[in-house]
This record gives C-alpha cells, structure tokens and sequence, in this order.
C-alpha cells in the first residue's frame, strides 16, 4: 500500500477510495461545512438562485453559521446581515447558529469549543482561517462562497491534493518563546508562497509539548505560508479536551511512517527567538531584538482575533499589565476571540486586572483585525497587533504600520508605548 | 469561459492579497458600481487599476508574480476585478482559495505560469487560447498546464451550474 500522510488519509476516506495522489482532483465528501456573516447574503442568493426557492441545505447538522465579523452591527448594512442569517438558519433548520448574544465569537475558535471541530473529518469554511482546525487532526480548510453554496446542497466539493511538507520541532521552547515567534519565524524561512497550495504537518517532541491554544496559533497562520491546511496529530491532552466536548465520535489520523514528504523544516526549538512581523507582510519576520533597538512608538496595541485572543494569549498579555498602568497616549485594546473566553477572563479576575491597568477590553469577534470596525487604524498610525496578518490596509488605513508579535510582547510594548521586550 | 481572449497587461508584483483587491474597510459592499471601483485600490501599482473617470478597468489582464490573491478568502475580490474588466489573470502561482473562486465563479480564468514578466510587461498586448493552452505576452508565448476536470466546471458556467448538471447524472 502506498504510504499516506495524514491529509492524504482523510482525503481518501472522505473520496471512498484506499488511497488518493497528490496532484490528483478528487470529489471528497464533506464532515462539517461553515459561513459567517459578511458573505451571507451572497451565499444565500447563490444558493437559492442556483438550486431553486425551495433547496434544503444537505444535513443541518453539518453546517454551522457565525456572526462574528459585523458584529454588534456596525452600520444598518451590517445588520440586515444578520438578518439574512436568521431568516436562513430557520427555514433551514440549522442545527449550530451562533448569533450575536451570549455564545458567539470567531467562528474557528466557536467550533472548537463547542467540539464541532472533529479529528480526521473534513471541515470547510468560508474564511482563510478555517486551517484552525487542524490542530484537532481535522482537514480543515477554507473556500469560496460558491464553494460553500455547492457543499451546502450536495455535501460535496472538488479538491487538488496537495503536496505534503513537514515542519518539525523538537526540543524545549525558551520561556519567553510562544506559538506565535514560532510562526514568525517559519514564515520568514519559508516565506509567504513557501507552502503555496500545500499542506503542512506539524510534527515533533516541541509540538506534542504544547498548550491547546499554542497549537491552535500555530495551524491557524499556516495559510499565510500559502498553506491549504495545516495538521497535528492528537496529544492525550486533546483527547481529554475533546472527550468532554466532541459532539460526534471521530476516527483521528496518524502518517504512515515511511511517507517521504515533498519537503521537511526542522528546527530545535531551543534555536527559536521571540520574533516580530515588519508591515505589511506575516514573513517579514526578525528577531524582536533587532526591533527593540529602533525604539518604535506605537499609538495601539491589539491583542485579539483568533490567532491572539485565546484565554492563554490574553493571560501572558494580563500577567505582564497587571498591577502597572498602560503608557499615556498608546490605545490599548484586549479582544477576547469569543464569549466564553470573555466568561473566563471575568470569572478569573482578569477582565478586572486589565481594565485597571488602563486597557479597553471590547466584545469578541473579528473587530479590527480585518480592518472594518472596533479600533481600526488611520493614517500614520503605528499598531503591535499579535493577529495573524498585516498586509497594507488589513486593519484600517494603507497608510497605518501594523507589526504582528506575540501576546508577551504586546504586554511589554502595551506598557512602555514603544515596541519592547521588556528587558 | 470563451476560448480566445484578448487584451491590455497590468503588471502586479509578488504576493498581492486579498485585502488589496477588495479591503474590509468597504464591507459590507453597496453595489457592483462600487465593487468594481474598488478593484485593486490599495495596491500600489504603476498606475490605478480602475480608471477614476469610468469606473472600470483598461486592462483585460493581469500579470503577477507569486501568490496571487493570497489572503483572505472574500469573493468581492476576484469579483471586483472581474467588475472592473478584467478577464484573465496569469501568475507564478495563486492563493488557494482565489483560485477555486476563479474556477467556481467562471468569471476571472487563472493561468498558472513560470514567467520572468517585470513591469515592462505592462501595458503590453496579450492572447489566450484556452483550447490549445497557450498565452502569449508582449510576442512571447507560453503554454499552460492542463485545467484537467476543473474545465468541465467552467464550460458549465461555474460550480452550481455544474452541481446541477451532475445532480441529473446521479
């Protein structure tokens, strides 16, 4: 039998075949499928227009719908949005809909809490980020509106197989050392088109040491390498989490061990630096060092979205503010991915320690990280923002500066108004 | 998607994302009128994509480098390029979900090529034939790789055209 990687294996299953090539189209069924609110009403015009009035979407307890990026409703535009969703998610009778109110939040971080994020499935959304899923051993990646249309009647879809890389870490992370530098750094290596169209697998003694939320960082940006998906095999810690919440039995994935990879990265974790993200590219990565010395003046500090704005982000973040006051002059905004990171940041005193160090904590959702609403950026102003990405114009204004930096370094520089380590 | 094609060059660099073609802080769009404007905005090219007068594009054809519409995976931006004119892109390599919209959408054809084009490029007359795979830029031509099955998706006018169709086979 021809050895498979773990993208490979789901495929193939997913195709009904025993094994699938890279390169090849394959019509695979889909486990999960996803939308949020700033495609709806497109994706509901496709959908009826192309299938008819009366289409029925093909299993309501596989698609799951999100408000998480015009949410609270921006403008009246925003809110006839979710109009449009609520009117779809009932006469469809969708069994996962996450509206504003007390369960919301990014969709890839809602689906992992509510354990709809499933080992070995196939997991389709309507945003680039969708990858997140990877670190529960899912193939989860991103697609068009169209796309989302066609899954949503048939449960099916096209794909390429992609080629197979690996990255793979091994050893002890420096203390000061988080998933995000580890990105950083990858991405500077590699560079954004380095994994163009490909999948990665995380692999190593590094990778199977870190935190869920340290996983979650890392397969969610794997896209910005240029990554189709991005995938980690199941820790016992994983399996404990998803024992509580996995909605669904699941049949996880593990690489056949004699797979020869496309390409493999390998790094010793002990070789890896706090990294930052010059604008406006994710691989515009240098050691924080060469950065810390230029004395750059921020106007704000993000910690958010859902490469940042998980509960262990925001704690690291709260753990260096607490007890000091933020830099005159410098906004400083914490927003939590979702609700029940909102819960626990409150119930743990968090909420409290950060808003008493001067920082403005926000509802969750997309907000400024992708640049339409909650602290967006105007000319000339100078972010660290510890999203996933900084292209020009990302979050705001072409003529705003946004570095991207882990949520440690966001405390420091939150602190001091200019980008630091801390030292 | 018609097999012969034929147009003016506009040359973008590496690495030209989503965010440039159609950025968040237009969401949510008003109108096609306003979508096609917004083609390519926030990209610094050698000259505006869009002409300001017309609201639409000069240029029938892009020529990029790496990763063409990486980013976030928003429809507006192969749609607003299409709004504005454009009718067929050809670059190093594209972001994955751009090109599925392509494909899907039937609206923007996506030629993957190794060339080495630089600016000079722009401007530039360009040819496709779609049926014999071959594209000729500024008198130089290329040949690209077979859309193997994904042709038959957009001979059939995108994917739920195609959806359609298949549903009557099964």
């Amino acid at each position: 039998m021809t050895p498979q990687s773990m993208t490979h294996k789901i495929f193939a299953r997913q195709a009904g075949r025993d094994h699938v090539e890279s390169g090849e189209f394959i019509e695979a069924r889909i486990n999960m499928s996803f939308t949020h609110d700033p495609g709806i009403a497109v994706l509901t015009e496709t959908f009826y227009n192309g299938f008819g009035r009366d289409a029925k979407v093909w299993d309501p307890s596989r698609v799951a719908l999100f408000q998480d990026h015009l949410v609270p409703a921006k403008d009246p535009a925003s809110r006839n949005l979710v109009k449009i969703m609520d009117e779809f998610a009932a006469e469809q009778g969708i069994q996962h809909y996450f509206p504003y109110g007390p369960n919301y939040g990014v969709s890839h971080t809602v689906l992992i809490e509510q354990g709809l994020t499933l080992p070995g499935e196939l997991l389709v959304g309507n945003d680039s980020h969708t990858v997140t899923g990877g670190a529960f051993n899912a193939l989860a990646t991103g697609v068009g509106i169209v796309d989302m249309a066609a899954v949503l009647k048939t449960g099916r879809l096209w794909f390429s197989v992609p080629e197979v890389m690996q990255v793979s870490i091994d050893g002890r992370l420096k203390p000061d050392v988080q998933a995000m530098d580890i990105m950083l750094r990858l991405l500077s290596d590699i560079k954004m088109g380095g994994a163009s169209g490909k999948a990665i697998e995380w692999a190593g003694s590094t990778i199977d040491d870190l935190t869920l939320d340290q996983r979650i960082s890392l397969c969610n940006m794997v896209v910005e390498g240029g990554a189709m998906n991005g995938i980690m095999t199941l820790t016992p810690e994983v399996e404990k989490y998803l024992a509580e919440v996995a909605q669904r039995p699941y049949e996880a994935v593990t690489p056949d061990p004699d797979f020869v990879y496309e390409r493999v990265v390998s790094y010793r974790a002990e070789d890896i630096e706090p990294m930052i993200a010059l604008p406006h590219k994710p691989d515009n990565g240098v050691p924080l060092g060469e950065v810390v010395r230029k004395g750059i003046k921020v106007d704000q500090v993000y910690v958010g979205g859902c490469a940042g704005g998980k509960l262990e982000d925001i704690k690291i973040f709260a753990d260096v503010v607490r007890g000091n006051r933020v830099a005159k002059g410098v906004q400083v905004v914490v927003v939590p991915a979702t609700m029940q990171v909102y819960r626990a940041m409150t119930v743990q005193g968090i909420t409290q320690d950060l808003v008493l160090a001067g920082v403005n904590v926000e509802s969750p959702g997309c907000k400024a990280c992708f640049g339409a609403h909650g602290a967006v950026l105007g000319d000339g102003d100078v972010c660290l923002a510890t999203i996933n990405r900084n292209f020009r114009g990302r979050m705001g204004s072409p003529n705003a500066s946004v570095y991207l930096a882990s949520s440690l370094t966001a405390g420091h520089t939150a602190l001091h108004g200019f980008i630091t380590d801390g030292k | 998607m018609p097999n012969l094609m034929t147009g003016k060059a506009y040359h973008c660099g590496d690495y030209v994302n989503t965010d440039l073609m159609a950025p968040g802080r237009f969401e949510p769009i008003e109108s096609d009128e306003q979508l096609a404007r917004i083609a390519l905005i926030d990209y610094q090219g050698l000259e505006p994509l869009v002409d300001e007068k017309t609201g639409r594009s000069d240029f029938q054809v892009i020529v990029a480098g790496r990763e063409f519409g990486c980013g976030s995976s928003r429809e507006t931006a192969p749609q607003a390029l299409s709004l504005a004119g454009v009718k067929v892109v050809i670059a190093k390599s594209f972001g994955n979900i751009f090109f599925r919209n392509c494909i899907n959408m039937g609206i923007l054809l996506p030629i993957r090529i190794d060339h080495d084009f630089d600016e000079s490029v722009h401007g530039a007359s360009v040819e496709v034939d779609l049926d014999a795979r071959r594209c000729t830029v500024a008198g130089r031509t290329h040949t690209f790789k077979d859309f193997g099955p994904l042709l038959s998706i957009m001979n059939a006018g995108g994917l739920i055209p195609y959806a359609l169709q298949q549903g009557d086979q099964r």
